[in-house]
């Protein structure tokens, strides 16, 4: 299991020698003043005129597990005076802390929890169940298999393969595949505890860490800021921020708090705001989405008829919080506007329903009720949306609205996670930590018993005896084809770094443009995806710039790389089945066998000579006679050209076209022949002119005494083609002696006796196969696989 | 009555992860009978779609409802400015055009000119929010990111022909790395129908680019080795347990996207060398890049051909297209200078094209069953000129441009935004011909005086004639959305025949 205890902080989060300078005592004064002043319930019996102020609190500090009992007696004057400060100006409570008692916002928010906490109900303890457990979310899990009598309870589904956790936990936790290297390592480690060593190697990667969830967060926190009201960060600014955060894995309920509120210490930098109502009731909406889980951006125009509880006043009671007065309740086309007094949304126990003055000071209140333990809805909220990108389907969906009356699957489970990650200090990496030590998370993919999920039914029951199918993100796919082409990934590569909208990046769902209104993809894909990695040119560019197949293709035996690009693609061995067909397939396309037959061939002429030529033949230029049915048989277009009649020996051709037809070593030059079935000739024959006729093939009898036999100048290809029918006739240019790099200006078409009709003259294109090619098609066959584009 | 899907027409639409769903054509029968909105029948009366998209907002006084010619003089009063043009006489007694648009002129007797079309939300004043409701009829920012009419059209009665694609759009660049791009890209498109209801782009039709291309540095021709590759493997024992419906659908997606590429849609967009060269010149601009003025925007050639391209896609069994000439900001109709002398320019990269594509339609007789509109986000008015940088500014203080004085030629010109009084053409689908419904007034403002138009019911008749009710939904976010506002929209009966 996942230790209990958060991982080691990072070098970012030693004390200043400021902070250090804290002793416990006046940190406690400062928590014990925050609380009284503004939660505690004693503070309602004590005087605050005479600042008098008897508390006892347990307080756990750094380090980690340090408890001491603290009675503090403050002076008269110094409680005053902070109360007389404060009762002025509230917004000032973290600079007279941070002045008095050296308190940085993380301390005083850490104190804060702790005397909260004591108001959180506690949630139920986990179930006990029978079967195989790694940490209490199994039990919960499992007790619901128990309940509704599933095979899973006797016989709990198995474990996913160590290739498959490997995959899901690099995708999962820093976005990207693991490396060949990578794989092997995990795979022949015999140590029963590898996958939790793995899990916290992995978060501990913070870079790479901070890189993938940064994504996550943009698209949860808020936009890009322009045309979009209100003040809360938003932005590269909101970025740089997250990035920030992540990497030193900051607290949630201190990342919100910093966010909500502008003044404190390590906010992000804020909008200025361009009008207010409409800035504060954004921002209510945002707020309310974001951290409450109630989508109530509807309520911002008119009352939801499908959200009855959250009707628009209820929504512009708490844009009164973002807000310097009231907001005004106006009724479209009446001139009545009447002020709704502010409000929190949500009655928290033992938390001030009186709301302070001016908009910094409301502000300041919406981040601490917010975040404030007693509100489990903060962290149910989050559990709930990292439940989802976890296991594909969240517990209440849609995952950013907990309509009232919508059932929560597992609502004991949601509570008692939430309740965990509120105790254990909103630390992120632990409660993922968490999450992802489960045996829940750890179960193999199997349709079968897979949960869907209906948007028209949302009551159906979620099980979660197995993930649902994922498929990559955006920044996933994209950072992991480079991943496998490559072996490396660079930070300035990741794609979430890149602000640009491209096919692909659409086409896997990724917005052009990041809004709160569009922070949640659309599961799917049209058929723009299938035809951008059929043949897109960004998809392709990082097939064809693989230092990996470059690599393997300079080994001896480029079949022998199939292995390597299945560990580097897929993150496993291939299977011999799967080794066979790839290795037979890379094997066969440098051979030549898959050549392109006639189908694909390069026209050169059809209803009409080439440009430039000249016509000629044994009757001068009426040797050429082109004819269409019924007279003709054609093939192609709506022409064929031919000639006919008694035993003679016929001629036509063409000389000087112009263009020439370039031609490649390897090519083969094809022709279509119709030899009539009542009157076959008794020899056909083609010449080709570059630069000398002496260029010859022929089928049937040899008869036509051109050139020297069997050689070049006059070559025998055998049997006259069948009658009756199109045929087409391949020529190899390597045959009658027609070098690469030479080119055709002239083409001739003999017979002896018959009827013969020709159609549609060409050239297949026969390319000598770079080693690369094969592995190339076997890269993107790979990275095209659906065991690629999804998480399983 | 609303108009909801069942859950199983739902599926069928797309929320499966069927690519080949997409492509299935002949839904639009169970549709229609489901319900009569507000009483009307749906009307039905066409099956496909052009949608000519000229974003920047248009001086719609020296365009599609022009005013008396007042030429340029030193020092004139903005309210003096009524028409950089003037107007000409058209094919249609009671339709005059503005000067320049020669070519539109001829074939005006075929369709419909809305010049009193009111955007009534304030936001509406700038570009991009402008353009967002335009295209999808809902205020900006939204609650749910709405689809524009595109996906609306294409999402509910899906392609006229098994195996095409429903939706098109040509003219807008694939990449977008500006704001004002990436929003365009993200705003005006499927919204939260998602990308199974996204148009397909093909950004330049006079050199198609990849996907469509042929001519890309890998080996296209391997596709088909590459395939069966990528079968015989998903074949293969074990292959990572792949058995998901999602995994099969992957695979077949492939199938569908293969067979569309050698298809005749597919051949169509990535060649367009298959056409007579006459009618190539017919659909080209009457200016060249060089005779323009600022010639980094000229996208004349480029709609010229994309508007050729349409009528062939819509033959082919497309649903809906969109051509576009690409909103960039202050260029092409954003203009906020120079408008006496930009807007003939401009004219001449329009004119002819669309007026050879109604041409055309009407010849082949597909006119009867094609919808051409041709639309921008708002009109403009006097004001908003050089050294007056609040291009959003409601004309609210100045409303006749008294206070305004035109000192130099760079003034002259149409240069404030103003959506009071918006234009629309409509050809085809049903709507009257030879008709100019509502009037404006003659001297600034140029507010509408009779028949003002909401762009909800503008929207509710253009949806009515293709049997579309004003008030169908779908749903997102646990919610009805409602393909107008609110499911509001009217059809206006007067601009139908």
């Amino acid at each position: 299991m996942f230790p209990n205890t958060p991982p080691p902080l990072d070098a970012v989060d030693t004390p200043s020698p400021r902070a250090s300078a804290i002793n416990w005592r006046r940190l406690a004064v400062g928590a014990i003043l925050t609380a009284t002043h503004l939660f505690h319930p004693s503070a309602r019996a004590a005087d605050p005129v005479s600042g008098v102020l008897e508390a006892e609190i347990r307080y756990s500090g750094k380090p980690t597990g340090t408890t001491e009992v603290v009675t503090m007696r403050p002076s008269p004057s110094l409680s005053t005076n902070i109360l007389k400060v404060l009762e002025e100006d509230p917004r000032s409570l973290s600079a007279v802390s941070t002045l008095l008692f050296q308190g940085s916002p993380e301390e005083m928010l850490a104190a804060r929890r702790e005397l909260r906490l004591a108001w959180a109900p506690p949630p139920l303890p986990p179930p006990e169940v029978e079967s195989a457990t790694f940490n209490p979310i199994d039990q919960f899990i499992a007790s619901k298999w128990k309940t509704a009598g599933l095979a899973s309870a006797q016989q709990p589904p198995d474990l996913c393969s160590d290739p498959a956790f490997l995959r899901r936990i690099f995708l999962d936790l820093v976005g990207v595949i693991p490396t060949a290297g990578e794989v092997t390592e995990f795979l022949k480690d015999d140590s029963p505890t590898k996958r939790s060593a793995l899990v916290e190697k992995l978060l501990n990667r913070r870079g790479d860490y901070a890189a993938h969830w940064a994504t996550f967060w943009m698209e949860m926190l808020g936009g890009e800021g322009v045309l979009q009201p209100g003040r809360i960060a938003a932005g590269p600014p909101l970025q740089d921020w997250i990035l920030s955060s992540l990497s030193r894995n900051q607290a949630y309920d201190l990342m919100v708090s910093q966010l909500i509120d502008p003044t404190l210490p390590g906010s992000p930098p804020g909008r200025p705001g361009s009008d207010s109502r409409s800035d504060a009731i954004h921002d209510a909406a945002w707020v309310a989405r974001t951290f409450l889980g109630a989508n109530v951006s509807c309520a911002a125009c008119h009352d939801d008829r499908e959200q009855p509880d959250w009707p628009q006043v209820r929504l512009l009671a708490f844009a009164g919080m973002f807000a310097e007065t009231n907001i005004d309740f106006q009724i479209a086309g009446q001139n009545q506007a009447s002020p709704v007094p502010a409000a929190f949304p949500i009655e928290i126990p033992g938390a001030p329903t009186s709301v302070p003055r001016g908009l910094e000071a409301r502000v300041r209140r919406v981040a601490q009720l917010l975040v404030d333990p007693a509100n489990p809805r903060f962290s149910r909220t989050l559990v709930n949306r990292l439940w989802k990108r976890f296991f594909g389907l969240a517990l209440v969906e849609p995952s950013d609205d907990f309509q009232s009356g919508a059932p929560s699957r597992h609502p004991e489970l949601l509570a008692w996670l939430a309740d965990d990650f509120a105790r254990h200090g909103f630390d992120l990496q632990r409660l993922i930590g968490l999450i992802v030590s489960s045996r829940t998370y750890q179960l193999q993919y199997d349709a079968r018993l897979a949960d869907s999920f209906d948007p028209e039914n949302p009551a159906l029951p979620r099980f979660y005896q197995s993930p649902s199918l994922r498929r990559l993100s955006t920044e996933q796919l994209l950072d992991s084809i480079l991943v496998a082409a490559n072996q490396r990934l660079e930070t300035t590569q990741r794609a979430y770094r890149t602000v640009v909208s491209t096919p692909l990046r659409r086409a896997l769902g990724a917005p052009a443009w990041r809004a709160p209104a569009n922070a949640f993809r659309p599961p799917g894909t049209g058929l723009a995806l299938p035809l951008e990695l059929l043949n897109g040119s960004e998809f392709w560019q990082v097939i064809l710039d693989s230092t990996l197949v470059k690599d393997l293709a300079a080994q001896p035996d480029p079949a022998r790389g199939v292995d390597q690009l299945f560990q580097a693609a897929l993150s496993r061995p291939p299977t011999p089945e799967e080794l066979q067909a790839s290795a037979t397939f890379v094997s066969r396309s440098l051979s030549g066998e898959t050549r392109p037959d006639a189908s694909q061939m390069e026209v050169w002429f059809d209803d009409a000579p080439p440009p430039g030529a000249t016509l000629s033949g044994s009757a001068g230029i009426e040797s050429w006679t082109w004819g269409s049915p019924p007279t003709f048989p054609v093939l192609s277009g709506s022409k064929a050209h031919g000639q006919g009649g008694g035993g003679i020996q016929r001629q036509h051709y063409f000389s000087e076209a112009s263009p020439p037809l370039p031609i490649g070593p390897e090519d083969i030059l094809v022709v279509h022949v119709f030899i009539a079935q009542d009157d076959p000739p008794r020899e056909i024959m083609m010449q080709w002119n570059d630069g000398s006729w002496d260029h010859r093939a022929f089928w049937g009898e040899d008869l036509i005494r051109l050139g020297q036999k069997d050689s070049p100048g006059r070559r025998a290809m055998g049997a006259l083609p069948k009658s009756g029918q199109w045929v087409a006739l391949e020529v190899p240019v390597r045959d009658v002696g027609i070098g690469g790099g030479n080119t055709l200006s002239g083409w001739s078409f003999d017979q002896l006796g018959g009827t013969v009709h020709w159609d549609k003259a060409g050239v297949i294109r026969v390319r000598a196969i770079p080693p690369e090619e094969p592995l190339r098609d076997l890269l993107w066959t790979l990275l095209a696989s659906p065991e690629f584009q999804f998480i399983y | 009555m609303r108009v909801r899907l069942n859950r199983r027409q739902f599926v069928g639409l797309g929320a499966c992860a069927l690519g080949n769903a997409l492509l299935r054509s002949g839904r639009a029968a169970d549709f229609a009978t489901t319900g009569s909105p507000q009483g009307q029948p749906p009307l039905r009366r066409a099956d496909s779609v052009i949608w000519i998209w000229l974003p920047g907002g248009i001086a719609q006084a020296d365009m599609w409802d022009p005013k008396l010619h007042t030429p340029f003089r030193e020092g004139m009063r903005g309210s003096e400015l009524l028409s950089t043009c003037g107007g000409i006489h058209t094919s249609a007694k009671g339709i005059s055009l503005g000067k320049g648009l020669d070519h539109l002129a001829e074939v005006i007797n075929l369709g419909t000119v809305v010049r009193t079309l009111v955007n009534d939300s304030p936001e509406a004043l700038a570009h991009l929010p402008a353009q967002y409701r335009t295209l999808t009829g809902y205020g900006f920012p939204p609650a749910a990111k709405a689809p524009s009419i595109g996906s609306i059209v294409s999402r509910f009665l899906g392609p006229r022909q098994t195996g095409i694609p429903p939706y098109v759009w040509i003219g807008r660049d694939a990449v977008a790395r500006e704001w004002v791009d990436r929003f365009i890209q993200e705003y005006t498109g499927a919204g939260f129908y998602g990308p199974h209801f996204a148009p397909l782009t093909i950004p330049n039709p006079l050199a198609p680019e990849s996907p469509w291309a042929s001519g890309n540095p890998w080996n296209r021709g391997g596709a088909d080795r590459r395939l069966e590759l990528l079968k015989a493997l998903a074949r293969s024992a074990n292959s990572g347990g792949i058995t998901a419906p999602e995994a099969a659908a992957h695979l077949d997606s492939f199938s569908s996207a293969r067979a569309l590429l050698d298809s005749t849609f597919g051949k169509t967009l990535s060649s367009a060398a298959a056409e007579d060269p006459d009618l190539l010149r017919a659909y080209e601009p009457e200016i060249a890049r060089d005779a323009v003025k600022d010639p980094t925007y000229f996208h004349g050639a480029r709609f010229g051909r994309g508007l050729l391209l349409a009528r062939r896609l819509v033959e082919q069994g497309v649903r809906f297209v969109q051509v576009e000439l690409p909103f960039e900001r202050f260029k092409g109709f954003d203009m906020h200078d120079h408008g006496g002398t930009r807007m003939p320019e401009l004219k001449k990269q329009i004119d002819r094209p669309i007026a050879r594509l109604i041409q055309d339609l009407e010849a082949s007789g597909q006119l009867d069953r094609t919808l051409v509109v041709v639309a921008s986000e708002f009109g403009r008015t006097v004001g908003g000129g050089p050294g007056e940088p609040e291009e959003t500014r409601s004309p609210e203080t100045d409303p006749t441009g008294a206070n305004l004085i035109v000192n130099t030629p760079a003034m002259y010109g149409f240069h404030r935004h103003f959506n009071e009084a918006n234009a629309m053409l409509l050809f085809g689908g049903g709507f009257k011909k030879g008709v100019a419904f509502g009037r404006t007034a003659d001297q600034h403002p140029m507010v509408p005086v009779e028949n003002p138009v909401l762009l909800r019911d503008i929207q509710a008749t253009v949806l009515a004639t293709l049997g579309i009710p004003a008030n169908a939904a779908f749903t997102a976010h646990g919610r009805s959305f409602y393909v107008t506002e609110d499911g509001r929209g009217k059809v206006i009966k007067a601009l139908l025949d």
